[in-house]
């Protein structure tokens, strides 16, 4: 029955119960805390207030007494004095602060009494602090601030002037020296006097009185003394009796009244102590065991509060603890229980899950529950179920048996549509391989018929490459014969060459003779023009001599004579130099002629050599050529037996195909004896002769047989 | 005394003139101007000098080249081809200068070849044809035989022109 309870709701309900039991906890935990909130908020809020309100009261009375204290001493000034007023107004405010706040605060019944009574005793001792207050107000009025100091001044100050007087009786009557007395100004009570600040009227008026007949008083003692230099015994007697005695009377009657009004200021001041001293103290004493009192009871309030705040939270600590060890075993519990329950099946269904990961779909589960892991075990074995139902098909598959239908289970079931596109390819591939083992074998066949042929064409190429090879061999040793003769030629050609050079040298050596002849027929030309030249000349003087003569007459005939012969000489020296350049000038043409068939043969001779040299470049080309074909030659002949090797090769080969069409003749056999295991449904037979490759896409084969259960 | 007498008798015999003129007188100078021979009497002649630089004289009439400097003596020279009108030929080492003594002025002809001294007898010179005179203004005298040539004799003094004269007297 738990099992059958969704696997949700089973978890809920564990963490529900840890939940509740936390809050259990909590809510104790928190309820501690409260208490512990309250009784310390107690504390801080109420009793320590309290008893620090208390605390200032106590001290402002203690402040207060204090200044009443300060206040009885003589020696304060004013600035002082009257500070201690402020003070003890200030004391007076700050209690009322803290007696208000204490006052604000919650309290007990018996606070309230003691409070009750506190405030009546506080009562008295103000009234005893007022009636201080105004005797010290009193005092002020006087302005004596220290009456006792001032009675002995002026007693002092009556005894020093009645000493006074008893010396000028001395004087008078004993005619003892008196050093000063007649000067007032020079007297103490002068002096003190002037500085004498006193706003107590009364003795301000007894004291100015005093002043004038302390002047007066001093005067006359003056004169007094100068009558007694004067030696005037008597008249001074009679002064002393008729001046002084009046103003020393006066003097000390005034003296008196304000001893008097020195007095009243002591007693006020006797009174102030008494009062400050006892009466106030008294009621103060009762205030402070009042205040001690309700101290006491807030403090032990507070340390109730404390103990028992302490006894709470260990209360609460301990509860905590023990609900929290009890929750923990709770969860433990629940934890396992609730695992066992949800991994023991699930364990289960995993290892049929691996099995069918391995491949064995035998392996099942026996879960029967109707939460969420019956559910799984059931979805497991429909899985199982399915793919047993489609082994069975691939089984049929693998025996040849394409006629299998597959029917896909839903929309989604990949497996079984690609196994019906499997199904359908295959038919339609196996039927398309038996058409095409068909053709194969007919191929085969026409190959067969084909390497032949080859075979034979082979045969007639190899036959025909012997001929053109005889040829080509034929045609070597023509080359090589040409060859040969070039060189010959190239031979002969270079010697004729050589001679044609030869003769062509032995030219320019005779037309470089001839030019010499030549040059020296130019010179001797111009020697002999010289000798012509010198022949004209001597002509000339012949004939200036003819003439020198002629004009001479018959004495000149003589040297007409000698005249004569000179001419004559000059003319045969002109004739023989006109023969020698005669004959000069035939040498010269002839020399002329010479050299040009000299250089017409140079000519020819340089064309025999330019022909024989071109002659011989021919021939040299022809050489090459030569050369060049017989290489050429060589390579055809190599290149003739190369081919005669592939041609054998040839030969080979189709030896070879015609073995392999064989093979694959036979090869073809067997393969149809294969493919003819396969029994395909007839609708993919014909299907298969428009196959498209979109397998998916075929419909179903005629009655498959359906695993489903 | 001798030397006097010589000089006298050289003078006499110059001055002489008939005793003289046979041996100068049939004794003719030939050269060459141009294609034909000419002559002239050698008593004209003073010399014959080779060709030499000819210092040009500017205002003189064409054929009087100008003049030359022989051995101290300025003498004007005359190009004969010019005279008589015939193309100018340039001067070779052939060409010659033969100083002529005109009525005491020396003059010198450029002819283009000297040849000899010609003995040229009278009876062997014809007189020339009658042609204007007013061209050759009679300065051919004749025309000598000589064997087979013909030579053909000039007076010197008709060559140079009256004006001529004057003109080469300021020089």
């Amino acid at each position: 029955m738990i099992k059958n309870i969704k696997i949700g709701i089973k978890l809920s309900c564990g963490f529900l119960m840890i939940v509740g039991i936390t809050l259990v906890i909590g809510m104790m935990g928190w309820r501690g805390a409260i208490s512990l909130g309250t009784g310390a908020g107690e504390i801080a809020d109420v009793r320590l207030p309290g008893i620090d309100s208390l605390r200032i009261m106590h001290r402002e009375f203690e402040f207060i007494r204090a200044t009443q204290q300060t206040l009885l001493n003589p020696l304060l000034d004013d600035q002082e004095h009257k500070k201690q007023f402020d003070n003890m107004l200030l004391a007076q405010q700050r209690y009322k602060a803290a007696w208000n706040t204490y006052e604000a605060l919650p309290k007990t019944a018996e606070e309230k009494l003691l409070l009750d009574q506190l405030a009546v005793a506080v009562e008295a001792w103000n009234k005893e602090n007022k009636v201080f207050i105004d005797f010290a107000q009193q005092l002020d009025a006087t302005d004596i601030r220290n009456p006792v100091e001032l009675m002995s001044q002026l007693q002092k100050f009556r005894n020093d002037h009645y000493k006074l007087s008893c010396e000028v009786l001395e004087l008078i009557y004993h005619d003892k020296p008196l050093q000063g007395g007649d000067d007032y100004r020079a007297c103490d009570f002068s002096i003190w006097a002037a500085s004498f600040e006193n706003k107590n009227q009364v003795l301000q008026d007894w004291l100015t009185r005093i002043l004038q007949f302390h002047e007066t008083f001093h005067n006359r003692i003056g004169n007094i003394k100068k009558l007694m230099e004067k030696g005037d015994k008597s008249g001074a007697e009679k002064a002393y009796y008729s001046e002084m005695t009046d103003a020393l009377t006066v003097t000390f009657q005034t003296f008196e009244k304000m001893e008097q009004e020195a007095g009243k200021a002591i007693d006020l001041y006797k009174k102030m102590n008494m009062q400050a001293l006892v009466k106030c103290r008294e009621k103060q004493a009762v205030v402070d065991t009042l205040i001690d009192k309700v101290i006491k009871i807030n403090d032990d309030a507070a340390k109730k509060i404390s103990a028992d705040v302490k006894h709470k939270v260990s209360a609460a600590v301990n509860s905590a603890i023990f609900w929290m060890i009890l929750e923990a075993l709770l969860a433990i519990g629940i934890g396992i229980v609730l695992t066992r329950m949800i991994t023991g099946p699930i364990g289960k269904i995993v290892d049929m899950a691996a099995a069918v990961g391995r491949g064995d779909l035998k392996k099942t589960v026996t879960i029967n529950q109707k939460d969420e892991i019956g559910m799984l075990a059931d979805a497991m074995r429909t899985m199982v179920r399915n793919l047993n139902g489609l082994v069975e098909i691939t089984r049929r598959i693998s025996i040849g048996d394409l006629t299998v239908t597959v029917t896909p289970l839903s929309e989604d079931d990949t497996l079984g549509y690609s196994l019906q596109a499997m199904a359908a390819m295959l038919s339609g591939t196996i039927s398309e391989i038996t058409t095409s083992a068909g053709c194969v074998a007919q191929g085969a066949h026409q190959l067969n018929s084909t390497s032949q042929d080859m075979s034979q064409g082979a045969t007639e190429q190899a036959s025909s490459l012997e001929e053109i090879s005889s040829s080509m061999n034929q045609i070597a040793a023509q080359t090589k014969y040409n060859a040969e003769n070039a060189r010959q030629a190239n031979l002969l050609a270079s010697e004729a060459k050589v001679s044609a050079e030869k003769g062509d040298a032995q030219m320019n050596n005779m037309v470089t003779a001839m030019r010499d002849i030549n040059e020296s027929s130019r010179n001797i030309s111009r020697i002999i023009k010289v000798i012509d030249e010198i022949a004209f000349q001597t002509n000339l003087l012949a004939l200036n001599a003819a003439v020198e003569a002629a004009r001479a007459g018959r004495h000149g005939k003589g040297f007409a004579v000698v005249a004569e012969e000179v001419r004559s000489l000059a003319a045969r020296s002109a004739k023989a130099a006109r023969e020698t350049s005669e004959l000069i000038e035939g040498s010269v043409k002839k020399i002329t002629d010479g050299t040009a068939m000299a250089e017409k043969t140079s000519a020819a001779l340089k064309g025999i050599v330019a022909a024989a040299g071109k002659a011989t470049d021919l021939v040299a080309e022809i050489a090459a050529a030569s050369v060049e074909q017989a290489q050429g030659v060589a390579q055809i002949t190599q290149g003739l037996g190369q081919v005669d090797q592939v041609t054998q090769q040839n030969t080979a080969y189709a030896e070879e195909c015609a073995a392999a069409a064989q093979e694959l003749s036979s090869q073809s056999t067997m393969l149809q004896q294969l493919v003819s295991v396969f029994t395909i449904s007839q609708s993919a037979a014909l299907d298969s002769l428009e196959f498209s490759d979109d397998g998916a896409g075929q419909a179903m084969l005629a009655s498959g047989d359906d695993e489903r259960s | 005394m001798t030397e006097q007498k010589g000089r006298i008798d050289i003078d006499s015999d110059l001055y002489d003139d008939d005793d003289d003129e046979d041996t100068q007188k049939d004794k003719y100078l030939t050269f060459t101007v141009g294609r034909e021979e000419y002559g002239i009497e050698i008593r004209c002649v003073t010399e014959i000098i080779g060709i030499q630089k000819i210092t040009d004289v500017p205002d003189m009439p064409a054929y009087i080249k100008g003049v030359i400097n022989l051995r101290g003596k300025v003498i004007p020279v005359m190009d004969v081809r010019l005279r008589f009108r015939m193309p100018e030929r340039e001067y070779d080492d052939r060409t010659c200068i033969v100083v002529v003594n005109v009525n005491g002025a020396s003059v010198g002809l450029v002819v283009d070849t000297v040849r000899e001294v010609a003995d040229i007898p009278e009876n062997q010179i014809e007189l020339p044809p009658e042609v204007a005179e007013a061209s050759t203004q009679g300065y051919i005298k004749g025309l000598g035989k000589v064997g087979e040539e013909v030579k053909i004799l000039l007076d010197v003094e008709k060559l140079l022109r009256k004006e001529d004269v004057e003109a080469l007297q300021v020089l």
